[in-house]
């Protein structure tokens, strides 16, 4: 297990403010063999909340964590409110030295954080046993998260209307999707049924069945379920490839 | 024009026939501060001095369902109410005072509940039945999640918290108002009087529909529905708000829940006071200032003639030290001063809707009428007042509305006429001599109310304890109202014991949603001059305390946006250690911290130590709140944080001066 101390807490701090500041900053990185795993979802899916319940599983089985919130900038002014910090607050983790949180603003499309992303993975590698990245992902930024990750979950969040598969904004590369059930989504169970049916049943290059989750991520409700599936997909890809 | 008589449907000119000629309105001082035994000498003083009702402020610790021993709660306890842990505390609060006589009221929402049930702990205990007690529990949860924030639990827990008491009175405790409807709050957060009338009214058809689920009548529960307005400065408008808040409440308490339009005015008759929106009015503590704040008694004198004229049932004048977080004796004494030379002197309490009639007054009252009732139309079409809460809807219009009034007070800064408003006194310093005295003495609140906290803890059988605790927790799962269990808990539990319980069950409250719009960041632009950092700048903001006061807060927000910051949100009720260390990881420019009620110094050196402790002392604190100008002297001073920002006195300009010292042109 990977400690991350007050030097390192800073350094990487540092280290990520560097790499997204200076597009051609490169800094020594000693490769490191981390667990990361990508969260995407559009906005208000849930991802924020389901973040939190998956590394207060994670810090359970003392893994430390690294998780990399990004949020749009505003395109014409450069603000950015980075709030998912917020949502992250919980009295387990408010003060979890085993933890390290940061929120990154896109800065606009075409920005350096497309060159940053993948150096500031590799760096977090280094501190922490699993490394998070949480994007809004379509539109919002270029990154192609797929190819930063080793897992890719996507929440779905059963929005009102038909029962749209595209309106819910689909990653064709997620290996885990997660129907968020939320109190006001009247239609979950149905939705879970077909995205079961449309997406559960696919395989993907590599030969790995994706796998679908009914979860409630305010309830912390099918949690466990998701998190086995992730172990799943981690032990299939080790597997795969033993030098992973 | 036609001339409303009081008495008769709508009660635009009053509830009552016979108004403050029968009935002169309640003087009701609110009073509370250090521990249990401090606040019952105060209240035993307001007694005497001629007071007819009594009104409890709980400090913040309490007012969040926390333990004084809490991490959070430090500087806190005892400050600015009475620390409430124990129902040992409770008893102390009353003891010696006849509350099955006096009307007692409660200003406290989130832990109504908890707080409610050591009442009637300590009533059933002095041998006085439930039914015998009379008075008010504020306990209205849904304006908490659109202005003052005292959230314990996701909304629809905490709800169900609040209605559960809501029915537990209806049921067994006839004499007690178990709501006030609060537009205050909103109002003191910076809205308009329109939406002031709105929400409280919209929050009323919330309530009343949820008690219509668990079976009981309309007319069984809304005759114990009371509302809380503010008394503001434009008196035409303030008259005119009272006026139009009774028109609408009982238009829709016919339209919406069917209570026939009265014909023979029976005033015992509950369906007829069903009809009534009965208010209790604080003065606008928003207004006062910290120039010469002798001048605030006028301003409380005038809000206050407002009130009578609007034709209110009870009202809490302020004290001119309130700004100060004090009310001292004497500011107490001066408020209640205030309201009896306005009853006793002026006579104008026999002359019920003195102007109604006049033209301005009844164009006044149809324009606040129309617009509060079009609030109430579009929260309606939204779903009710539950899902615009969600969709964030009066959060934005009170924060839309707030930031312009700050951008308001700097313009006055320019205009020639107002400078009297931001003179400062020359001889502040002695004036606020006996303020600074007592606060110094409320630094020592903190140490006997935790030694109070450890002796209940230490004389108690622990299995009882965790018995209690294990029946709150079944009883939440389950759906029977919650009252019987809490009123047996809270004997050998603490407040913060149970609210935990709860909150293990039913988790904690929701991630508060950003109200950020195009208008407020319009606003927030005459404020900063147009001034952008040159370069990406990270800022963090942050709370102290438990506080949950929004307006500076969101009005910073939005000015560093305006500055093309990356504003990392943290939320509220964070410590100092949590300020730290996400302060760190986030590798910002600068943190903002903003505390106004407790020893606010307190907040800021605890920051600055936890920043060095996490290896950060370089990181820049920028502050704003409340406190007093010695406490702002040495948080400049002695923790060299130079850019401190207080409503009124400080010059924003000068911080947007700083920042571009700092960080360039």
């Amino acid at each position: 297990m990977k400690q991350i101390n007050q030097s390192k807490r800073n350094s990487l701090a540092k280290a990520i403010s560097l790499y997204q500041e200076y597009e051609n900053c490169s800094l020594q990185v000693k490769n490191a063999c981390s667990w990361v795993i990508g969260v995407t979802g559009v906005t208000a899916a849930g991802k924020s909340t389901l973040g939190r319940n998956l590394v207060k599983q994670f810090r359970k089985k003392d893994l430390t964590v690294a998780a990399i919130l990004i949020d749009p900038s505003s395109k014409k002014e450069g603000w950015a409110i980075l709030a998912d910090r917020n949502e992250f607050r919980d009295p387990e983790l408010d003060c979890d030295n085993g933890l390290f949180l940061r929120s990154l603003a896109s800065r606009g499309e075409k920005s350096a954080l497309v060159h940053a992303l993948p150096k500031i993975i590799a760096h977090a590698k280094m501190f922490a046993d699993i490394v998070i990245v949480e994007t809004a992902g379509a539109g919002q930024m270029d990154v192609e998260i797929e190819d930063c990750v080793d897992t890719l979950i996507q929440v779905l969040a059963p929005l009102e209307g038909p029962l749209n598969m595209e309106k819910a904004g689909i990653n064709e590369c997620a290996h885990i999707f997660a129907v968020n059930a939320r109190e006001y989504f009247q239609n979950s169970e149905q939705f879970f049924a077909l995205a079961e049916i449309e997406l559960g049943r696919k395989t993907d290059n590599n030969g790995w069945q994706k796998k679908v989750f009914l979860v409630n991520a305010k309830e912390k409700k099918g949690i466990i379920e998701l998190i086995e599936g992730l172990y799943a997909h981690k032990k299939f890809l080790e597997q795969k490839k033993p030098s992973y | 024009m036609s001339i409303d008589e009081p008495g008769k449907y709508p009660f635009k000119a009053g509830i009552y026939p016979k108004m403050h000629k029968d009935k002169k309105p309640t003087v009701r001082l609110f009073a509370g501060m250090g521990t249990a035994r401090h606040t019952n000498a105060r209240f035993k003083k307001i007694l005497s001095l001629g007071g007819t009702g009594l009104s409890t402020a709980y400090d913040l610790p309490t007012l969040y369902g926390d333990d004084s021993d809490a991490k959070l709660s430090r500087h806190e306890v005892g400050w600015d109410g009475v620390a409430i842990d124990t129902i040992d505390d409770e008893y102390s609060l009353y003891e010696g005072i006849p509350i099955d006589k006096v009307t007692v009221s409660k200003t406290i929402n989130a832990s109504a509940a908890v707080e409610m049930a050591m009442y009637i702990g300590i009533a059933e205990k002095r041998g006085i039945c439930p039914s015998q007690l009379g008075g008010t529990i504020q306990n209205d949860i849904y304006s908490e999640h659109f202005a003052q924030n005292e959230i314990l639990f996701p909304l629809k827990h905490g709800l169900r918290l609040g209605v559960d008491l809501m029915e537990y009175c209806a049921r067994h405790m006839p004499k007690w108002y178990f709501t006030s409807l609060k537009g205050y709050q909103p109002r003191e957060a910076g809205c308009s009087a329109a939406l002031e009338v709105a929400l409280p009214i919209e929050s009323g058809i919330g309530y009343a529909r949820k008690l219509l689920e668990r079976g009981l009548k309309f007319e069984q529960f809304a005759p114990r529905f009371s509302f809380f307005f503010d008394s503001h400065n434009n008196g035409m408008e303030e008259i005119a708000k009272y006026r139009a808040a009774r028109w609408l409440w009982a238009e829709i308490t016919h339209k919406f829940f069917g209570m026939p339009i009265p014909t023979n005015y029976n005033l015992k008759d509950p369906k007829l006071q069903s009809m009534w929106c009965r208010m209790h009015v604080q003065t606008a503590g928003c207004t006062l200032q910290r120039n010469e704040p002798m001048n605030n008694i006028m301003r409380i004198a005038y809000q206050a003639l407002w009130a009578i004229l609007g034709g209110v049932q009870s009202i809490h004048t302020n004290a001119y030290d309130e700004l100060f977080c004090v009310p001292t004796e004497k500011g107490v004494k001066i408020a209640i001063r205030t309201q009896q030379v306005l009853l006793e002197e002026t006579g104008i309490t026999n002359f019920p809707d003195a102007f109604g009639g006049a033209v301005a007054l009844e164009r006044e009252t149809e324009k606040i009428y129309e617009e509060a009732k079009r609030e109430v139309a579009n929260i309606e079409n939204m779903g009710g007042i539950e899902a615009a809460i969600k969709a964030a809807y009066p959060q934005r219009k009170i924060h839309e509305n707030a930031i312009k009034e700050i951008a308001k007070l700097e313009q006055w800064k320019a205009d020639t006429d107002k400078q009297y408003f931001f003179t400062k006194d020359e001889n502040l310093d002695d004036e606020i001599a006996d303020i600074v005295a007592e606060l110094e003495s409320r630094r020592g609140f903190e140490k006997e109310q935790l030694a109070r906290l450890r002796k209940f803890k230490k004389n108690r059988s622990e299995t009882a304890v965790q018995n209690a605790l294990d029946s709150v927790r079944l009883a939440a799962e389950r759906k029977d109202n919650l009252m019987p269990t809490l009123i047996a808990a809270v004997k050998t539990a603490t407040m913060g014991e149970i609210h935990n319980a709860l909150c293990e069950v039913w988790g904690g409250p929701d991630a508060m949603p950003s109200v950020s719009s195009r208008m407020s960041r319009d606003k927030a632009l005459e404020m900063t001059g147009g001034y952008k950092f040159p370069k990406t700048v990270r800022v963090l903001l942050a709370k102290g305390g438990h506080d949950g006061h929004t307006v500076g807060f969101y009005a910073l927000q939005d000015i560093f946006q305006t500055m093309g910051a990356e504003v990392v949100y943290l939320g509220f009720r964070a410590t100092p250690e949590t300020i730290a260390k996400a302060a760190a990881e986030e590798d910002v420019n600068l943190v903002g911290l903003s505390a106004m009620i407790g020893y606010v110094p307190g907040f800021f050196e605890d920051l600055q130590r936890c920043l060095k402790a996490v290896g950060r002392g370089d990181i820049e604190i920028i502050g704003g709140g409340i406190m007093l100008p010695s406490d702002e002297k040495m948080i400049k001073e002695k923790l060299g944080i130079k850019n401190i920002y207080v409503p009124g006195s400080s010059d924003f300009a000068t911080i947007i001066s700083n920042l571009k010292e700092k960080f360039g042109q």
